[in-house]
């Protein structure tokens, strides 16, 4: 009877999906994700190049009775810990063969999706994992409707060796925004620094601009670069692009500017430092103050805020004979956040925010957790005085009752 | 329950026994490699009945894995026995365990015969490139396992002093799609004049040095095979190269008529490997696309025609996208001076005439 019982402890978390007919797949790598205003997320493959779109209505469930942490004493919640050994459980593979991609939230549900690669080769199968209530769910895109666009070169018989494209484009950011989406991504041949603009819905005739993004960097020169992570933000009314680049610069340009076929140069307005390569730059409303701001997580550092305001009011960076090199961070004022060992990050409500990090106590586990906005901190992780028991409470947050989740 | 009772009835006499064998032989499972599914033979009739009609008491892990998650499956029943088959296909190397009704049966899955992974190309392959160099190929013989460039890839000086960071630290590794060629990208803001990383630690190349580039045994194939053998690239750094492609500048010897011998070009500088195969075409006195073998070592371009060269013009047509191994192309050097960049987004043709 004893192992009935553990039988069925078990079995409770396998899925089953008995007479279901596995639809081939549709993706052949999944990389940066983004959703619209409504169900429809975009998935970046690389390997194919395109982005597809796929409605989820029907798909995506509801989170927001799953409590998220306590805002209020600055206590996110583990909803994972070792995200990448459940994940291999789920798709029957060894942790070491789980690739998590990205991860993005879709805001009316709260529901997180990631992308995960299962497997290290050419042959890595790609799938989307929903977490559901605190468990993991495998995304049937065969029952979404989809869509695609291509983002990759013309294939010509010289691209092929092999039966297989030489040239890829490693798709780094997808973002959405009033009836388009923005494909930012780095070609492993040409060093392209094109932005892609694509109307959606796709339409059938091949309607992507591709915009070559130049930067100014010094008054001499003027240097041609990838975006890696973009977002579009209102600055004065006006929509702007706010993006990062590899080498660093911090650059603004209204939308109204990119249109098919310029060559646009962006103003360069702080820099993020050398050594650190940007992952991901994420709008945020501070509901203290009401302001407006972006996060931009790094490789290579703690993450750091901007102020929109302070975005639409920075003055280019000096440049000109006589002007100093940059050795650090520099220009429009960067508000340092405690988050190291993040690896994706997004924004889950006005009070929460979601990464995928390495445990500040054990940097081999990987969390899915929350942290209280708009500081992006969580008290455990750090060593303050509060948490200490002879320690000062000015807050009061001793009193609170221990927190007991859903 | 009545499997459950036999089960653990077995369990137990095979604790007595000391022996697994005679229990192996009675309930067992098999991968089937060609179905990619488990076979398990053994059972009675009622058992699989039992099983298939609630299949949430078949799970199947990694064994030893430290979650109790199993992956999804569909369950049928074929010749006497019940087949699992795995909605992601089972890795071969890969121990994995089915669990009837809390029992667990070992599935041991062969080991893959691999070949070893070696390094067979270094694109620029030239004994000398520009400090300014933006991009390195590696070719590998066998599909690549991502994930591993960071580790197994390392710059290093004469005095064997390791360059720190010298390649771009982005998420995704820049492979081709067979997996066999990787793009290493030089820190494009330790190349750039005037942005910060320049500024802070310096090019990571330096003109009149000499480097070697190490490409380690922690990089592993798609099966999980080690490279064969440290492999170490030696080469020398010249000046920089920061002017526009100039076509106008390429040696092109004409080729005799009525030959297939090939039409070579020798460029001006080290021309990127990856992006010549694409954005250099050969068109006929008609426009269309000559057809023929392709050969470049970035310093020069070769295409041996499928038919015999005729009398009169071809043009050599050069996309503007066209880059050298320092990101610089016909239109624009990589940091160009304010106010310079060049609009034209039309190709530069090269005449060619093959005399009578």
């Amino acid at each position: 009877m004893s192992f009935s019982k553990k039988f069925l402890m078990s079995s409770a978390l396998s899925l089953a999906l008995t007479g279901t007919a596995m639809a081939e797949a549709a993706l052949k790598s999944a990389g940066a994700l983004a959703f619209d205003t409504g169900n429809t997320l975009f998935v970046g493959d690389g390997k194919a190049g395109l982005v597809h779109a796929f409605d989820l209505s029907g798909i995506v469930e509801d989170q927001s009775d799953y409590q998220l942490g306590r805002a209020q004493t600055f206590e996110g919640r583990t909803i994972f810990n070792n995200l990448d050994v459940e994940i291999a459980a789920l798709l029957g593979v060894e942790a070491a063969d789980v690739v998590i991609n990205d991860m993005v939230v879709h805001k009316p549900s709260k529901q997180v999706f990631l992308s995960v690669h299962r497997g290290h080769g050419p042959e890595a199968e790609a799938v989307i994992v929903s977490v559901n209530q605190g468990d993991l769910d495998l995304v049937d895109l065969a029952a979404a409707d989809h869509s695609s666009i291509s983002v990759g070169p013309v294939p010509t018989t010289e691209t092929f060796e092999f039966g297989q494209p030489l040239k890829t484009l490693a798709i780094t950011d997808i973002d959405y925004y009033n009836g388009e989406i923005l494909v930012a991504g780095l070609s492993n041949e040409e060093f392209s620094s094109k932005l892609r603009r694509i109307p959606f819905p796709f339409t059938d005739e091949v309607s992507t601009s591709s915009i070559e993004i130049w930067h100014a960097v010094h008054a001499q020169y003027e240097t041609r670069a990838p975006i890696i992570s973009q977002t579009v933000a209102e600055l004065d009314g006006v929509a702007t692009l706010i993006a990062v680049y590899a080498c660093t610069p911090i650059v603004r340009i209204p939308l109204t500017k990119l249109t098919d076929g310029a060559e646009v140069r962006g103003t360069m307005i702080g820099e993020m430092g050398f050594g650190n390569t940007p992952l991901d730059v994420v709008p945020y409303v501070n509901a203290w103050d009401g302001s407006e701001n972006v996060v931009v997580t790094n490789t290579n550092r703690s993450a750091a805020a901007l102020s929109l305001e302070a975005v639409a009011a920075a003055e280019e960076m000096p440049h000109g004979e006589g002007v100093q090199p940059v050795f650090s961070t520099a220009g429009v004022f960067q508000f340092p956040l405690p988050m190291s060992g993040t690896m994706h990050l997004d924004t889950l409500d006005e009070n929460y925010a979601v990464v995928v990090r390495r445990s500040p106590e054990d940097t081999r586990n990987i969390q899915l957790h929350t942290l209280p906005l708009p500081f992006f901190f969580d008290r455990a992780d750090h060593i303050v005085e509060m948490n200490f028991s002879d320690g000062p409470d000015p807050f009061g947050y001793k009193s609170a009752p221990p927190l007991d989740y859903n | 329950m009545a499997l459950v009772m036999k089960l653990a009835r077995r369990a137990l006499l095979a604790v007595f026994i000391a022996s697994p064998l005679p229990l192996a032989a009675d309930i067992a499972a098999r991968f089937d490699a060609e179905a990619g599914a488990v076979n398990v033979i053994g059972l009675e009739a009622t058992d699989r009945k039992e099983l298939l009609t609630s299949p949430e008491r078949i799970t199947l892990r990694v064994a030893g894995a430290s979650s109790v998650r199993g992956t999804p499956f569909e369950a049928s029943e074929s010749s006497g026995a019940l087949v699992i088959t795995p909605r992601f296909a089972l890795r071969l190397g890969t121990n994995y365990e089915l669990t009837l009704d809390g029992e667990a049966l070992p599935l041991v899955l062969p080991v893959p015969n691999a070949p070893t992974p070696k390094l067979v190309g270094v694109s620029p392959s030239q004994g000398v490139i520009p400090a300014n160099t933006l991009r390195i190929y590696l070719q590998f013989s066998e599909p690549m396992a991502r994930g591993h460039i960071r580790d197994a890839v390392t710059l290093l000086r004469a005095d064997g002093s390791e360059v720190p960071s010298p390649f771009l630290k982005l998420g995704p590794e820049l492979w081709d799609g067979s997996q066999t060629r990787v793009t290493l990208l030089f820190d494009p803001g330790r190349i750039k004049e005037g942005v910060g990383p320049n500024a802070a630690v310096g090019a990571p190349l330096v003109a009149g040095e000499t480097y070697r580039l190490l490409v380690g045994d922690a990089m592993k194939s798609a099966a999980d095979k080690t490279l064969s053998s440290d492999i170490a690239v030696s080469f020398r750094v010249g000046a920089a190269v920061q002017t526009p492609i100039d076509p106008s500048a390429w040696q092109i010897p004409t080729p005799p008529a009525g030959t297939q011998a090939p039409l070579t070009v020798a460029f001006d500088r080290i021309i990127d490997t990856g992006v010549v195969r694409r954005l250099v075409t050969l068109r006929d006195a008609d426009g269309h696309q000559v057809q023929g073998h392709i050969e470049t070592d970035g310093g020069g371009w070769s295409l041996t025609p499928e038919r015999p060269w005729n009398p009169g013009d071809y043009t050599l047509v050069i996309d503007p996208e066209l880059e050298d191994i320092s990101g610089n192309t016909p239109r624009v050097p990589f940091d160009a001076q304010a106010g310079t960049i060049g609009t034209t987004q039309t190709a530069i043709e090269r005449l060619i005439t093959i005399q009578p």
